[in-house]
């Protein structure tokens, strides 16, 4: 595998050059680089006319070892940090319907606290701020005074899709894999707002956790986010105490946290302790400035900003993912047709579309898109794909909101923190 | 048959003492009765069962906490980073709040390095790093950890 590592090394060392090798003025892979790019990948690529330049193949592009979580109840996610505990489900472990617990994904802001030793039923939720009556509820009350749910909801880390920013923006660099679909267990937040009487002036809400902060400075939290309150009424926003028919594990927030489907993960407060309702946005940490902020007027990408002109993310973009095929997939020679499936979600819209592509976008073949169980949930879609013949190629998976809005090649609207990236997934295989 | 006041007196002296020795319960005085316990009140039953349950909560949790500290310590030690002037300053300073994996995930540039060190002083509570100190921990990480993306893709609008 000489050439292999030769190449890598050669992107890895010096994109410009490797480029310039292995692409042709027109942008089409030329000659002598064209066979050893497909000698790196040991096959051909048999739509290398349309290989837009500058893209490395996206089956070059992992090279190196991806570092593994190892860990009671979960499953070999990809670890992208120790401290605070971060960790991404590939791609192709996301293929359930329902997430599984062990499969969620990880994101931590602070430390993840002792598990709450007493009954969790005396575990307290206090509801405060702009309302008449303060509440201070046990989730044992929690349990009986209000009415259950069941719903599947999404539930996706803000920064998912940042790896494709480019220029590279600070934190996790996530791939598609910040997004579960699980089947949580609580009652609905707006069943508890209204039992606290809120005031007129109650526009939006600032959510507590029990997580320590990384620094151990107990005075400071770890993240400490808020939300207009209309996202809060809606019949999905759920302070849930159940997944998938199980207490919450530790690492998700037991005994009890909130569900905010379709909008950035982290108003999802994992070990919630308090609700405030306020008269003007929280301001705690991840509030304001860069964080969980996109432009509103596009900036120039790797340039500087105070994202004072920013607005907070609301609902998340678009994405489908391609999951019954993971990506550096060898399939036997002669494979010509692909039974396809996967996912695909739009924050708080619906999905009206699916395509895949297997010659780097120059055509498209519509797959079928299911509807959601209920509100919030991703949605199946399934299909197939005819080959022209074996070697390598790249399914790039493109999702359709219900406005009609797509799933673009590369990371749109970058800012300083890589949040609401949704450029499409491409899966790379090799028939043959 | 008729007894005399000597034999009604000493039947009925046995007697007491017999009746004596049954209220005092003197051991031998009758044949041993194993009673069995009273069974505890269901108050007690149930105090006893939650601090049974409170106890296995505890430990649970106790273990459960250090597997997970185990997780979260990754056993790190300066030559995960890049040899380079300024490595040991930068190991010291930056573990004591996260660990490596998310430097060596990052490429900047040093004016964006610069600027983070601003950015985790003022979001996320680092003690502000200044002067000599700041020079070399930037330098270093500016030095071993550049952008590392296509520069065909630099914007024409920056330097």
């Amino acid at each position: 595998m000489g050439v292999e590592r030769s190449l890598t090394e050669l992107y890895g060392d010096d994109p410009e050059r490797a480029d310039a090798l292995a692409f042709g003025r027109r942008g089409a892979l030329k000659g002598a680089a064209l066979a050893a790019m497909g000698a790196a990948l040991g096959s051909t690529i048999p739509f290398a006319a349309r290989m837009p330049a500058g893209l490395l193949p996206a089956a070059l592009a992992q090279a190196g070892e991806v570092p593994k979580l190892r860990m009671d109840g979960k499953a070999t996610l990809i670890l992208l940090g120790e401290r605070p505990l971060v960790a991404e489900t590939p791609e192709a472990m996301l293929d359930d319907d329902v997430t599984p617990t062990d499969k969620f994904f990880i994101r931590n802001n602070g430390a993840i606290p002792e598990r709450f030793a007493g009954d969790p039923k005396s575990w307290r939720l206090r509801i405060d701020g702009e309302v008449n009556t303060p509440l201070d509820l046990t989730l044992g009350e929690l349990q009986s005074r209000f009415e259950a749910v069941t719903l599947r909801l999404q539930m996706e880390c803000g920064g998912n899709g940042r790896a494709a920013f480019t220029p590279e923006t600070r934190g996790n660099q996530w791939g598609n894999g910040a997004i579960s679909n699980g089947e949580w267990t609580g009652v609905r937040l707006r069943d508890v707002v209204r039992a606290a009487g809120p005031k007129d002036t109650a526009r939006f809400t600032g959510h507590f956790g029990a997580d320590p902060h990384l620094s151990g400075d107990t005075s400071r939290q770890a993240i400490s986010r808020g939300m207009p309150v209309a996202k809060a009424m809606e019949d999905t926003t759920v302070l849930a105490w159940n997944l998938n028919g199980e207490p919450l594990p530790l690492v998700h927030g037991f005994p009890l946290r909130l569900i905010t489907p379709g909008w950035p993960g982290s108003l999802s407060q994992k070990w919630l302790n308090r609700i405030t309702l306020r008269a003007t946005p929280h301001d705690g940490p991840g509030m304001g400035g860069t964080s969980y902020r996109v432009p509103v007027r596009p900036i120039v990408p790797g340039s500087t900003n105070d994202g004072k002109e920013f607005v907070d993310i609301a609902s998340m973009p678009v994405r489908g993912l391609l999951t019954n095929l993971a990506h550096g997939s060898r399939l036997p020679a002669g494979t010509r047709r692909l039974d396809l499936r996967g996912h695909a979600w739009a924050g708080d819209l619906t999905v009206r579309a699916v395509h895949v592509s297997a010659d780097f976008g120059a055509s498209w073949t519509e797959m079928r898109v299911a509807e959601a169980p209920n509100r919030h949930a991703w949605q199946r879609w399934t299909g197939s794909l005819e080959l022209p013949s074996d070697g390598y190629f790249e399914l790039w998976t493109r999702a359709t909101d219900s406005q009609g809005r797509m799933q673009p090649h590369q990371a749109a609207n970058w800012n300083p923190q890589g949040y609401a990236a949704n450029a499409m997934a491409r899966t790379a295989i090799l028939v043959g | 048959m008729s007894l005399s006041r000597l034999e009604k007196g000493a039947i009925g002296a046995v007697c007491a003492l017999v009746l004596l020795a049954l209220a005092m319960d003197v051991p031998g005085s009758r044949p041993p009765v194993t009673r069995t316990a009273y069974p505890p009140t269901p108050y007690a039953e149930a105090t006893r069962r939650a601090q049974e349950e409170a106890s296995v909560r505890e430990a649970t949790a106790k273990a459960e906490a250090e597997r997970l500290a185990a997780v979260q310590t990754p056993a790190e030690t300066e030559d995960i980073l890049p040899a380079g002037h300024g490595r040991a300053e930068t190991f010291a300073r930056c573990t004591a709040c996260h660990s490596t994996a998310i430097i060596r995930r990052s490429g900047f540039t040093q004016d964006r390095w610069d600027e983070l060190m601003d950015w985790m002083t003022e979001k996320q509570g680092m003690a502000p790093l200044d002067g000599a100190d700041r020079a070399l921990i930037v330098g270093y990480l500016a030095q071993q950890f550049p952008p590392r993306r296509n520069p065909r893709n630099a914007s024409p609008f920056l330097n």
